[in-house]
């Protein structure tokens, strides 16, 4: 039991103490956002530095867990330090945080009864995270294996951001328990409608942010796939956090320009799609930047990149979109019109049912985006960056699913939702922010 | 003004949303206990983990690790609309990590995972039979 509470210690006390290492000369986030940002960036840096002696050493052993229990005592006199200078922000309770937090806690409920039937996930989080998981933990010194081309229909040159997470507890509590995955998964799920309600309360007001929260909590199909361990929830989380992070700080703190560049870097070690999430908002993001400020957000990166490289050189086999593929093969489907036309009939069809809502908020959402468009806005403002890479990256995923090697509506059919649960977060924040 | 009719609209129908999400999850609770099912649910009663049980007994007369041929009476060759049946593979495989199971491999120790067929193929040298399908083999 104690060493289960110092595996999720370390990851949190990590993570603030490099929180508050970046947040020092601004004001703080409300409490809440806190929390969330150095789970997420502890789970971020402890799941590298696993990896890392992975590498290094061959195989886990106990030295590892002494070399992260001393930086978390580090970090956990940084909170003491922090609490006596009264420096925490707390909120201030009100009606819609406790409607909200009540219907939070409701939905809690039945996902962990989601989960609870289906622990050891769904669909992909056994045949990919899980199964992946599983071997980096029970495969001891061969741990490698988890990567082999044998397995290659599991996807194995997938980033391993998730299994490596997973298995980091696991090799610290001994067991490979399934409260572990299940526990990333809830927290991904439920923290992002924390982080759209505590973020909108703070840049927009009460009422949209509670709405903007609500939505995200009503749209089933975020809930259970959220539950049933699906990567995408977890990089939907991240890509939240940097949008939130960039206009909380809007580049003005080169300190968080780091955390930026390093929870960016962070999508594209958790799915393959995150490389093309990760390049498209460094592009928009760093245009107008000063050269300081991107080489900030180029070392916060760094060594996630670095990771991820050598995963994809002496890990991972080739990726399964360009491997069978010839240039000539690439530019026949690219030019194919018939492609074309299944794709932009899909994405018409199902862009605004990837839900499973039982009442479409786009009813409204559209003519209330409407509205708020009519008052608008310079072109080079945040929301519209925002949505530009939103738009971007649909745009490129419909060039990835042109070139697919699979039957196209099949891949459409089982993946297209999933990306636009893994962009809704984001949607929403921006939607609301006006 | 028409901004926040908006907004409370959107508020009443996420309402709506999240009742319709937390009645289907209460529906399946109450369905499961009129099974006189343990609530909550325990992890070793999942389907995942029922399934597992069936290569439990088979795991003490393979290697800790390595690489063995593996053999279903189903299709493996994946095609869209085959996804179930690959996925019993996959399920084998999540209960034998740390062995790797090489559907290619026909040489050597063999797992045959069989759901229909109750017969030994010819040609393999039976090592053990289990009661639910299961054969280990050499050849």
């Amino acid at each position: 039991m104690i060493i289960n509470i110092v595996a999720i210690l370390n990851i949190f006390l990590i993570g603030h103490m490099v929180f508050t290492f970046a947040e020092r000369k601004n004001k703080s986030f409300p409490l809440p956002l806190n929390i969330i940002y150095s789970f997420m960036l502890g789970v971020g840096i402890t799941t590298l530095s696993y990896f890392l002696f992975l590498i290094t050493f061959g195989r886990y052993n106990i030295l590892y867990l002494y070399c992260e229990t001393s930086f978390s005592i580090v970090g956990g006199f940084l909170i003491f330090r922090k609490i006596r200078k009264n420096h925490v922000s707390l909120f201030k309770p009100n009606y819609q945080v406790i409607i909200f937090s009540f219907l939070a806690f409701v939905v809690s409920i039945f996902l962990v009864i989601f989960c609870l039937y289906h622990p050891h996930g769904e669909g992909d989080s056994i045949t990919i995270w899980n199964l992946r998981a599983r071997f980096l933990f029970l495969g001891g010194a061969n741990w490698r294996n988890a990567f082999t081309d044998l397995l290659k229909y599991s996807h194995t040159n997938y980033p391993p951001f998730l299994p490596l997470a997973i298995s980091r507890f696991w090799y610290i509590t001994g067991n490979d328990s399934l409260f572990f995955p299940m526990g990333i998964a809830l927290f991904s799920t439920i923290a992002s409608p924390f982080v759209l309600f505590f973020s909108l309360d703070f840049f927009s007001n009460k009422f949209k942010a509670l709405t903007a929260s609500l939505v995200l909590l009503g749209t089933s199909a975020f809930l259970t796939q959220g539950a049933s361990q699906f990567a995408d929830i977890p990089l939907s989380l991240i890509l939240l956090l940097i949008f939130v992070l960039a206009k909380f700080y809007n580049f003005n703190n080169t300190r968080m320009i780091y955390i930026m560049g390093f929870l960016s870097a962070l999508l594209a070690f958790t799915k393959n799609e995150g490389v093309l999430i990760f390049l498209i908002f460094s592009i928009v993001f760093l245009i107008k930047k000063t050269r300081k400020e991107r080489i900030a957000y180029f070392f916060g990166a760094l060594p996630v990149l670095l990771a991820l490289l050598y995963f994809k050189l002496f890990l991972a086999p080739p990726d399964d979109i360009f491997a069978e593929q010839t240039t000539s093969m690439l530019l026949q489907k690219l030019t194919n019109f018939q492609r074309h036309k299944i794709i932009i009939l899909f994405f018409g069809k199902n862009i605004f049912f990837f839900g499973d809502w039982k009442i479409n908020p786009f009813i409204i959402l559209i003519p209330f985006l409407f509205l708020q468009f009519k008052k608008t806005v310079s072109l080079n403002s945040f929301r519209i960056r925002g949505f530009l890479i939103l738009l971007l990256i649909l745009v490129f995923e419909y060039l990835v699913y042109q070139i697919s090697p699979y039957d196209i509506l099949w891949h459409l059919k089982f993946s297209f939702n999933r990306l636009l649960l893994q962009l809704w977060p984001s949607f929403l924040f921006l939607s609301f922010l006006g | 003004m028409r901004n926040k009719f908006l907004t409370f609209l959107l508020i009443l129908l996420s309402l709506g949303n999240i009742f319709s999400f937390t009645k289907m999850g209460a529906n399946s609770v109450l369905w499961d206990l009129s099974l006189k099912n343990p609530f909550p649910p325990k992890i070793s009663s999942s389907p995942i983990s029922i399934l597992e049980k069936r290569f439990e007994k088979a795991k003490q007369y393979l290697p800790k690790s390595g690489e063995i041929g593996y053999q279903t009476d189903h299709e493996l060759d994946w095609f869209p609309g085959q996804e179930e049946q690959v996925y019993r593979y996959y399920l084998a495989q999540y209960s034998l990590v740390p062995l790797i199971l090489n559907t290619k491999k026909k040489n050597g120790l063999i797992i045959l995972d069989y759901f229909q067929k109750k017969e030994l193929p010819d040609n393999y040298r039976l090592i053990k039979k289990f009661s639910n399908g299961i054969f280990i083999v050499k050849k």
